[in-house]
This record gives structure tokens, sequence and C-alpha cells, in this order.
């Protein structure tokens, strides 16, 4: 009977569904704070600690770690169709190709601060924190959307740590798209470029996704801004990674 | 057919970022290969070498759903928990300070370049008029 609550299908299933489920609860409530990604992660760490618990009767790392490798087998498609997904990110970016052109300034200056500002405090907070190096690796690329975070993680030489680095940037999206409206209105008198800039550098894909609330052109410029961020951060750690060399 | 059509065309520049990549890296340059499938991908869009049309329903379906295909990846924190239950607090610092760090900084460094081209905008408007 449970053979059939842990079946690659079914794993599959609830994956997708959870996935979804909070992916319509998010556009419902329009609340960052309802990410699909962070919530089937919090669900399946529930789902799976249930299912060795009872099939075991305790809560043993290795039983875990089986019941994992699992879960990854049977949802392995995701993983192999990264690549594609990453490379997808190409049409958002030619889609609003005049939103680059018109503001190639602002962009350039926004990618080279907003990329700087976030390595260099990542470095700082985590001399001052007193943070393995691995640590400080896997955090590098906080600001960076998930699929060129994966990447940096994998230049830097810190893959293990995978799991940190897509929670951290995840974590690092809703915050932004929390705190960013915040801040925006302390700023006082609103400008949809810097709105959209911002959000897009320090907050990537789910801060962009609140720059849509502002205006069409936040929206579009934080999507640009998303990809020249990534790519600027992927040669700085490609710099760094020379430099420790 | 259409949806397993734009999988394909999708999935072949994918690799063929994956094959730049590995040619790259013959002559020491370490650049991931899925970036620069997307680079290849965006500079085919942008020379017309490619429509748009015979790619998008699934680039759309990947991007608005993005978040699933890091299931996997993420799902492996359960080997951290351990490790997380000593830093966490940590964690939460560099999330918070880093955000409002590299947030504030962008908004105004960009705020002050509007400012500075508007600027220089008006001296030329300016100077037409004179």
């Amino acid at each position: 009977m449970l053979e059939i609550f842990t079946s690659p299908l079914f794993y599959l299933f609830i994956t997708i569904g959870i996935y979804t489920l909070f992916a319509f609860l998010k556009s419902k409530f329009k609340s960052p704070l309802l990410n699909p990604l962070l919530w089937t992660i919090v669900f399946m760490i529930g789902y799976i600690l249930l299912i060795v618990f009872i099939s075991k009767g305790n809560i043993e790392q290795n039983n875990i770690t089986n019941e994992v490798s699992k879960y990854q087998a049977a949802t392995s498609i995701f993983d192999v169709l990264l690549a594609p997904v990453t490379v997808a990110l190409a049409v958002p970016l030619y889609l609003n190709r005049n939103v680059l052109k018109e503001n190639w300034l602002p962009i350039l200056i926004a990618t080279f601060v907003g990329t700087l500002t976030s390595v260099g405090s990542v470095i700082g907070l985590s001399f001052l924190l007193g943070l393995d190096k691995d640590i400080m690796f896997a955090l590098f690329p906080r600001g960076v959307t998930t699929a060129i975070a994966k990447e940096i993680g994998a230049l830097l030489g810190v893959s293990e740590h995978v799991s940190i680095t897509v929670t951290v940037v995840v974590l690092t999206g809703v915050v932004g798209a929390v705190i960013g409206p915040l801040l925006i209105k302390l700023f006082g008198k609103r400008d949809d470029i810097a709105i959209g800039l911002a959000l897009g550098s320090a907050s990537h894909a789910i801060g962009t996704s609140k720059s849509f609330d502002y205006s069409e052109k936040a929206g579009a410029i934080a999507t640009v801004s998303i990809i020249t961020n990534g790519l600027l951060t992927v040669v700085v750690a490609l710099i760094t990674m020379l430099i420790i060399r | 057919m259409k949806i397993f059509k734009q999988l394909t065309l999708i999935i072949a520049f994918a690799l063929f970022g994956v094959l730049v990549s590995y040619l790259l890296s013959l002559a020491n340059i370490n650049f991931p290969g899925s970036l620069i499938g997307m680079i290849l991908l965006f500079i085919f869009l942008l020379f017309g070498l490619l429509k748009v049309d015979s790619i998008d329903q699934v680039s759309h379906f990947f991007i608005d759903n993005m978040g699933i295909f890091f299931v996997p990846g993420a799902i492996l924190i359960f080997n951290k928990l351990e490790l997380l239950s000593a830093i966490w607090w940590k964690l939460t610092i560099v999330i918070l300070v880093a955000f409002i760090v590299s947030f504030t900084a962008t908004y105004w460094s960009v705020k002050l370049t509007l400012y500075l081209q508007n600027k220089k905008k008006m001296k030329k408007e300016e100077r037409i008029d004179a």
C-alpha cells in the first residue's frame, strides 16, 4: 500500500500538484510569500519525513538520504531540462530589446552597481559573521536568477551547496518583493526605471514580478536587468576564480 | 507536434551552448554552456535567423513555471539541515542586508544617471534655442 505513495509517478504527481496549487494561490492572493518553489520544498520535506517515519519507524539520516534519492530520480526530468529552461531566458530579453536599446546607460550602471554591491556585501558580511569560504561562495549569486545562480555555484566549485544557493536566491527574491516596495515608498518620488532596475538587479525574477505592479515599463526593464546582472555576476565569479588560483 | 518541435529547437540551442562551452574550455575559458546557449539564441533571434514564433510557446511555459525546475536541486537541503540549524541566522542577515544595500545603491545610482542624462539633454536644447 505504502509503495503507491512513494512511487516515482506519485512523487511526480505530488510535486507538480503542490507547485500548481501554490502558483494558483499566489496569483489569487497576489502575495510573494506564496512562492510555489519555496512551499513545494517545505511540503516535500514534511512529506518525505512522514514517509520515512511511517515505513521505518524512525527518521535516521541514511533512511532520509535514501528516500531523497528516490525522490530526485522521480523528478530528474526537471533537472535535465534546466539547461533549456535557462536558454529560454533569451526570449524575454529579445522581446524587450527596444527597452534595452533605449535605456542602455541606466541598465549598464544598474548592472555594475547592483552586481558589485551584491557581491561586495556578501563578501563583507561573510567575513563579519565568520562564514566559511564555501558558504560565502554559495551566497555569491544571491541576487541572480536561480538558473544562472546555479551555474555560478558550479563555477565557484560549490555545487555541493546548490540547495543553499537555491534557497537563499529564492528567499532573496521573496524578501525583495516584500521589502522593495517599502523602500520605494521611503525613497519618495517614484521613478519607474529606477524601480525596475533596482528590483530586477537586487531580487531577480521574484522582485521583477512585483515591478509589473508599478508599470509595464518597470517590469520590462527589470526583466532585462535580470539577465544583464546574471551575466556580469558570472564574469565577476570567473575573475574571482582567476584571482584565487 | 508543435510543442515537440519547439522543445527540440530549444534543447538544440542548449546543446549548442554546451558544445561551444567545451571548445572554450580547451582554451582554458570556463563559461557555462546554458548561458552560451542563451546568448546564441538571443543572437539568432536578433539577426532574424530564427523566428520567435518557432519557440515562443515552450519558452513561455518554461519561464512562467521556472521554479519547479529547481525542485530536485533544492530538495538536497535535506543534507544541510544540521549546517543550517547552526548558520540560519547568519544567512538571514546576509539575505536582508545584502538586499537592502544592493537595492538602495542600484536605485540611487540609476536616479543619478537619469538626472545627469536629463541635465545634458536640457543643456543641448538650451544651446539650440540660443
